[in-house]
C-alpha cells in the first residue's frame, strides 16, 4: 500500500534520525522562512520585469526564470526527490499566512481553556485573524484545481511568451491566495484552489520523500496532539491535514509546522523508492491524472512538434483569429475532457467485463486503472520538459544578468547567445524517461489491480485493457519524441 | 522437488523471454541497416511565423539535401541540431547567411550530407515573435535506430511484464 | 519580549526588501539613463512591427499590445553629436540612414545598439528599415530633422506613397487578375517604393538612378505598345500554359521579344536585385528590389505585372487609396 506506514518500515531511511543536524536546521521557526522569503523578493523584482521590462519573452527574466527554470526544477528534480517541497517555499500564500496569523516569524499560541476571548477565531490553540471559514465538503477536493488548471492550459500559449500575461497571472495568484487566507481558514487556497498544488498533489505520490509520523504507538500515547491543534512552537496543520495518521504525500506541501510542533519529536522525513504511493482515492485524482496527460500530450504536438499552424492556433494574443482559437481550445477539452478520460476507463471497464467481478465496483476498477497515470504522466512531464531546458536553457543565463532587458550586465552573461546544449540527445533523454514511466505505471496498475481483484488471473483480464493502452500511449510519445 | 523443478522452469522461461526480447530489439533496428544508394535531395525549405515548410524532412543516412531557404514575413533562423549549420533568412532574399565551421558565408544553397541517423529537429535561430522558441521541424535520417528499439522496448516491457507475472506471481492474493 | 522585536524586526526587513525589490531596479535603470543623457543627447528608438515604426516611445512588456506608438522624428542640431539607442520590440529590424551617413544597423530583439551622430547640415533626412519585418516593413521609414537651432521648424516632412498599405482590402473572390494585381501591388507594398499607379519618383539614395523606377511604361519595356497588345499577351498568360513553353502567339506583334522580355522582368521580380551604389564609396542604397518569388507564386505575380500593363487604362478596379482603419498618427500620408 503506501509507505511508510506511521511505523517505519524496512524500506525507508529516516532523514532526522540520520542528520540530526538536519532536524536542527528543520525545527528553527525561520526554517523553510529563509527560503521562502527571497523567493518573494524574487518574484516582486520578475513580476515588475513582466510589466515594465523588454516585451520580448525570450529576453524577459519573468518569462524565462519562471517557464525554463522553475518549471523544470519543479517537475524534473523538486517533484520526484523532494515532493510538495515548492509548497514549502512557494512565495505566493506567504502574504497571505503573514496577515491571518499576524506572525511572520512567531506563534500565536491562545490555550483555549483559558477562555475564548480575544480577537479572531481559535483552531486548535492558535489564533487567526481572518474569517477563517472551512471550504465546502463538496469543494474539498481536486475538481477546481483541475478546471483552473484546464483553464490556464487552453491560454497556456500566451502565459508562457508574453511576459505581461505572465505578470498578471503570478501577481493574480498572489492576489487570489491573499484574498482567500482573509476569508478561509490557513491554506484552503494552497490545498483546494492552486492550478500548481494541484497536479503537485497527484504526482507527488511517485516522490521519494515522506513526511511521516515514525511511531504510531507515540501518536496513541500522545495527549497534546500539537501537530493538529498548534502549541507554542507552532501552528497546526496549515493544510488539514492530521499529520500523525497521514499517509500519502498528496495533501503535505512540507511546511515543517508539524515537525516544529510535535512533543515528542515523532515527525520525520523518509527517504523511500520511487513510485510508493499508487493508491488514487476519488475520481477526482483520477481525473487529474487524465487531465495531465491529455496535456502533456496536447504540449508536446503544439510545442515540440513541427506543426506550425496549431501553433499559430494556440498563439490567440498576436493572430487574433479566434475562430482557429476556438478549434484549438474545443480539440484541446475534448482530448482532455472526453478522448483520454473516455479511453482509461473504456478499459477499465472493459478489464472488469473481461474478469467476469461484478462485484468489484466500477469505480474502484476505474481508479486502480488510472493509478498507471501517476508515473507514466510524472515521467512524460519531464521528458516534455526536456528539450525546453537543453535547447532555450541559454535563454536563463542571459536574463540573469539583464532581467528586464534594459542592457544590464550584472553577472557578465548578458551577451550568451542563444546556445542549445546537445539538443540531439533529447529524443534519447525522452525516450529513456518513457520507458521508464511505462514500466513504473505498469507496475503500479498490475500491483492495484492485483489488491482489487485478487486472484491472479482474474487481475491479468482486468489489467490487461489498461496495460495494452498505456503501451499504446507510450507508443504514441515515442512516435512524437523521436520517430 | 516439485516446488523446485517448477522453479527452475520459471527461471528458464524469464531468461528464455529476455533473450528473445533482446533479440526482437536488435533484429527490428538491424533490419533496413542494409546498403541502398544514397539519393541526392533538392529541399526548399520555407520559414514563417510559426512554421517550417517542409515541417518533416525524411532521408536515408548517406543522402545528400540541397537546401533552398526562403522567409516569407521576417527573418528566420535554421538551426539544425547536432549538425554545424546555423542559416539566418532574410525574407524577400534568395541569399542566405550560412554559418558553418565557424565562418559565415552568403549563399544561395547549403548542401548537406545526412551522415548520422535520428531525430534532429532545427529550429529558428533569430528571434521571430511570441513562439520563436517554439518554432520547429524535424528532419529524421532513417534508418530510425531509436524509434525502432524504443517503440519495441515499449511493446517489450507490455508482453514482458504480463508474463513476468502470469509465471512468478502466485495465484493468489499474497496473505 | 524579545520575541516581538525579533518578530518586528523580520517583519520591517521583509517590508524593505520588497518595496526595494521592485523600487531599486527603477531607480537603478532611471539613474542609468539620466546619467547617459548628461553627457550626449540621446534618442531611443524602438522598432515595431505590427505598425511598421520606429518609436520613440517606450515599449515595455505592459504597453507593447499598443497598435499607436507614435513614428519618431528626432530633432538633431547641426555639428551636435547625438546617441541613438535602437532596439527593436518583436523582430530583426534595420535602420538606415543614407542621408546622414548611417549604413544599414541590423537591430535584434534583446541587443541595444548604439550609434553616434554628428549632423553636418541641415534639412529633412529619410530613414529606413532595410531587414523585412513583416508586412507593414516598406512603410517602415520616416525623417530625421536636423535644424541649426535645435528646434524643428513645423514644416511637414515629404510625402511618401502608401500609407498603411497592408491593410488595403482583398477584392472579392471572383475578381479578375487585374483586380488582383491591384490589390497585390498595394498591399504587399510596391506601391511604397514604386509609387502609386507605378508614378516612381521615390528617392533611393546613392543608388544608380537616384529614384525608384517607375513602371507606368512597363507595357512600352515590354514592348506592347498598344492597349490591344498588352490584352493579347494577357490571354496567353490565362490560356495556362506556362509562357516559356509557347513558342508563338500570332495575335502578339514581335512575340519572341516580347516573350523574353516579359520573362526577364517576371524573373526580376521573383530573384529582386539589389541596387548598386553610385558612388562606391558612399552609403548603401536603402530601398533593394526584394525577392518576391518567396512569398508570391507565379501567378500573384503575373497578376501584378496584368495590373502594370494595363495601366492608365482606367480597367482597373477601384483600389483604396485612403488610409486604411488603423490610421497612425503622424504617420506619413
Amino acid at each position: 500500500m503506501n509507505a511508510p506506514a506511521p511505523c517505519a518500515t524496512t524500506r525507508t531511511v529516516d532523514l532526522l534520525a540520520r542528520w540530526p543536524r538536519f532536524a536542527w536546521l528543520l525545527r528553527r521557526r525561520w526554517f523553510p522562512l529563509v527560503v521562502a522569503v527571497p523567493l518573494l523578493v524574487l518574484t516582486a523584482t520578475f513580476v515588475s520585469a513582466g510589466l515594465v521590462g523588454t516585451p520580448v519573452g525570450n529576453r524577459n527574466g519573468l518569462v524565462v526564470f519562471v517557464w525554463i527554470l522553475w518549471w523544470f526544477l519543479l517537475i524534473a528534480v523538486l517533484v520526484p526527490f523532494a515532493a510538495r517541497s515548492w509548497c514549502g517555499v512557494c512565495p505566493v500564500p506567504l502574504l497571505g499566512d503573514w496577515l491571518q496569523r499576524r506572525r511572520v516569524l512567531g506563534v500565536t499560541f491562545a490555550d483555549p481553556r483559558q477562555g475564548k476571548e480575544g480577537p479572531g477565531t481559535q483552531i486548535g490553540r492558535n489564533r487567526y485573524r481572518g474569517a477563517s471559514r472551512r471550504w465546502p465538503r463538496r469543494l474539498s477536493n481536486l475538481w477546481l484545481q483541475n478546471l483552473g488548471f484546464l483553464l490556464l492550459a487552453t491560454f497556456s500559449v500566451v502565459l508562457l511568451t508574453s511576459p505581461l500575461a505572465s505578470a498578471l497571472a503570478v501577481g493574480g495568484m498572489v492576489a487570489a491566495a491573499t484574498g482567500v487566507a482573509l476569508l478561509y481558514r490557513q491554506r484552503t487556497f494552497c490545498r483546494f484552489l492552486c492550478p500548481v498544488g494541484g497536479f503537485l498533489s497527484l504526482y507527488s505520490m511517485s516522490s521519494t520523500l515522506a513526511l511521516r509520523a515514525r511511531s504510531s504507538s507515540v501518536c496513541g500515547d500522545c495527549k497534546e496532539k500539537s501537530c493538529l491543534a498548534g502549541s507554542e512552537q507552532g501552528w497546526g496543520c496549515p493544510w488539514l491535514e492530521y499529520p500523525s495518521r497521514m499517509a500519502r504525500n498528496n495533501a503535505c506541501g512540507l511546511c515543517l509546522e508539524c515537525v516544529k510542533t510535535c512533543p515528542h519529536g515523532n515527525m520525520s522525513l523518509f527517504v523511500r523508492p520511487p513510485f510508493a504511493e499508487r493508491r488514487l482515492e476519488g475520481l477526482d485524482e483520477a481525473f487529474k491524472a487524465f487531465l495531465m496527460l491529455a496535456l502533456a500530450i496536447a504540449y508536446s504536438v503544439v510545442y515540440l512538434g513541427p506543426w506550425g499552424g496549431l501553433k499559430a492556433a494556440a498563439n490567440v494574443a498576436e493572430a487574433v483569429d479566434w475562430r482557429a482559437f476556438g478549434l484549438y481550445a474545443g480539440g484541446l477539452w475534448a482530448l482532455a475532457l472526453g478522448v483520454v478520460p473516455g479511453l482509461y476507463l473504456a478499459a477499465a471497464w472493459l478489464g472488469r467485463r473481461l474478469a467476469r467481478t461484478p462485484q468489484v465496483p466500477a469505480r474502484a476498477a476505474a481508479l486502480a486503472g488510472a493509478s498507471t497515470l501517476v508515473p507514466f504522466g510524472l515521467l512524460v512531464w519531464i521528458a516534455f520538459s526536456v528539450p525546453l531546458v537543453l535547447a532555450n536553457g541559454s535563454y536563463v543565463l542571459a536574463a540573469g544578468s539583464d532581467p528586464f532587458g534594459w542592457g544590464w550586465n550584472l553577472f557578465g552573461t548578458a551577451a550568451i547567445p542563444w546556445t542549445p546544449v546537445v539538443p540531439h540527445w533529447t529524443p534519447w533523454f525522452q525516450a529513456g524517461l518513457l520507458l521508464v514511466g511505462q514500466g513504473a505505471g505498469l507496475r503500479a496498475g498490475w500491483l492495484e489491480n492485483r489488491e482489487l481483484y485478487g486472484g491472479r488471473r482474474r487481475a491479468l483480464l482486468g489489467f490487461a485493457p489498461t496495460a495494452v493502452l498505456l503501451a499504446a500511449t507510450a507508443l504514441l510519445l515515442l512516435a512524437l519524441y523521436t520517430g | 522437488m516439485q516446488a523446485q523443478a517448477g522453479e527452475s522452469r520459471r527461471r528458464g522461461a524469464i531468461w528464455g523471454m529476455g533473450a528473445l526480447g533482446i533479440l526482437a530489439i536488435i533484429g527490428i533496428g538491424a533490419a533496413g541497416a542494409g546498403t541502398h544508394a544514397p539519393r541526392e535531395h533538392e529541399i526548399r525549405v520555407t520559414a514563417g511565423r510559426y512554421f517550417f515548410e517542409p515541417a518533416v524532412i525524411r532521408v536515408q543516412r548517406g543522402d545528400t539535401l540541397m537546401l533552398r531557404f526562403a522567409a516569407t514575413d521576417v527573418v528566420h533562423g535554421f538551426y539544425l541540431e547536432g549538425h554545424d549549420l546555423d542559416v539566418t533568412i532574410p525574407p524577400l532574399s534568395r541569399q542566405v547567411e550560412a554559418k558553418r565551421a565557424g565562418a559565415t558565408e552568403l549563399v544561395e544553397e547549403v548542401v548537406l550530407v545526412a551522415e548520422r541517423s535520428g531525430k534532429f529537429r532545427y529550429r529558428c535561430s533569430k528571434p521571430c515573435g511570441a513562439m520563436h522558441p517554439f518554432m520547429v521541424g524535424e528532419l529524421v535520417v532513417g534508418p530510425n535506430h531509436l524509434f525502432r528499439a524504443s517503440a519495441a522496448s515499449a511493446i517489450g516491457l507490455l508482453l514482458g511484464g504480463l508474463a513476468w507475472v502470469r509465471l512468478r506471481s502466485p495465484e493468489e492474493r499474497p496473505g | 519580549m524579545r520575541k516581538s522585536i525579533l518578530e518586528s524586526l523580520t517583519a520591517g526587513a521583509i517590508a524593505i526588501a520588497l518595496v526595494a525589490a521592485v523600487a531599486v531596479p527603477l531607480q537603478v535603470e532611471a539613474s542609468r539613463r539620466h546619467s547617459r543623457a548628461r553627457g550626449i543627447s540621446t534618442i531611443e528608438l524602438t522598432g515595431v512591427m505590427g505598425q511598421g515604426v520606429w518609436t520613440d516611445e517606450a515599449v515595455t512588456a505592459g504597453t507593447s499590445w499598443r497598435r499607436n506608438f507614435r513614428r519618431a522624428t528626432p530633432v538633431l542640431r547641426v555639428g551636435q553629436t547625438t546617441r541613438l539607442r535602437l532596439a527593436s520590440a518583436d523582430v530583426a529590424h534595420a535602420f538606415s540612414a543614407p542621408d546622414l551617413g548611417i549604413d544599414p544597423i541590423e537591430v535584434y530583439p534583446g541587443k541595444t545598439v548604439e550609434i553616434l551622430v554628428t549632423p553636418r547640415e541641415a534639412g529633412k533626412f529619410e530613414y529606413y528599415c532595410t531587414t523585412v519585418c513583416g508586412e507593414p516593413h516598406f512603410g517602415m521609414r520616416g525623417f530625421v530633422e536636423v535644424a541649426p537651432s535645435g528646434a524643428p521648424d513645423g514644416s511637414p516632412p515629404p510625402q511618401r506613397p502608401g500609407a498603411n498599405y497592408w491593410l488595403t482590402p482583398e477584392p472579392a473572390p471572383g475578381a479578375d487578375g487585374v483586380a488582383r494585381g491591384a490589390w497585390l501591388y498595394r498591399q504587399q507594398g510596391c506601391v511604397t517604393c514604386h509609387g502609386d499607379a507605378g508614378a516612381g519618383g521615390v528617392p533611393n539614395p546613392n543608388s544608380m538612378n537616384a529614384t525608384v523606377p517607375e513602371l507606368a511604361d512597363l507595357g512600352r519595356r515590354t514592348f506592347l505598345f498598344t492597349a490591344a497588345d498588352a490584352d493579347a499577351l494577357l490571354a496567353v498568360l490565362a490560356s495556362g500554359q506556362p509562357l516559356q513553353g509557347v513558342s508563338e502567339a500570332p495575335a502578339v506583334p514581335l512575340f519572341p521579344v516580347v516573350k523574353r522580355q516579359y520573362l526577364a522582368t517576371r524573373e526580376l521580380v521573383r530573384d529582386g536585385r539589389r541596387s548598386s551604389r553610385l558612388d562606391v564609396e558612399g552609403p548603401r542604397p536603402p530601398l533593394d528590389m526584394p525577392a518576391w518569388g518567396a512569398r508570391l507564386s507565379t501567378d500573384e505575380i503575373d497578376a501584378i505585372l496584368a495590373y502594370l500593363l494595363t495601366l492608365g487604362r482606367g480597367n482597373t478596379a477601384t483600389v483604396a487609396t485612403t488610409p486604411g482603419p488603423h490610421s497612425v498618427e503622424g504617420d506619413i500620408p
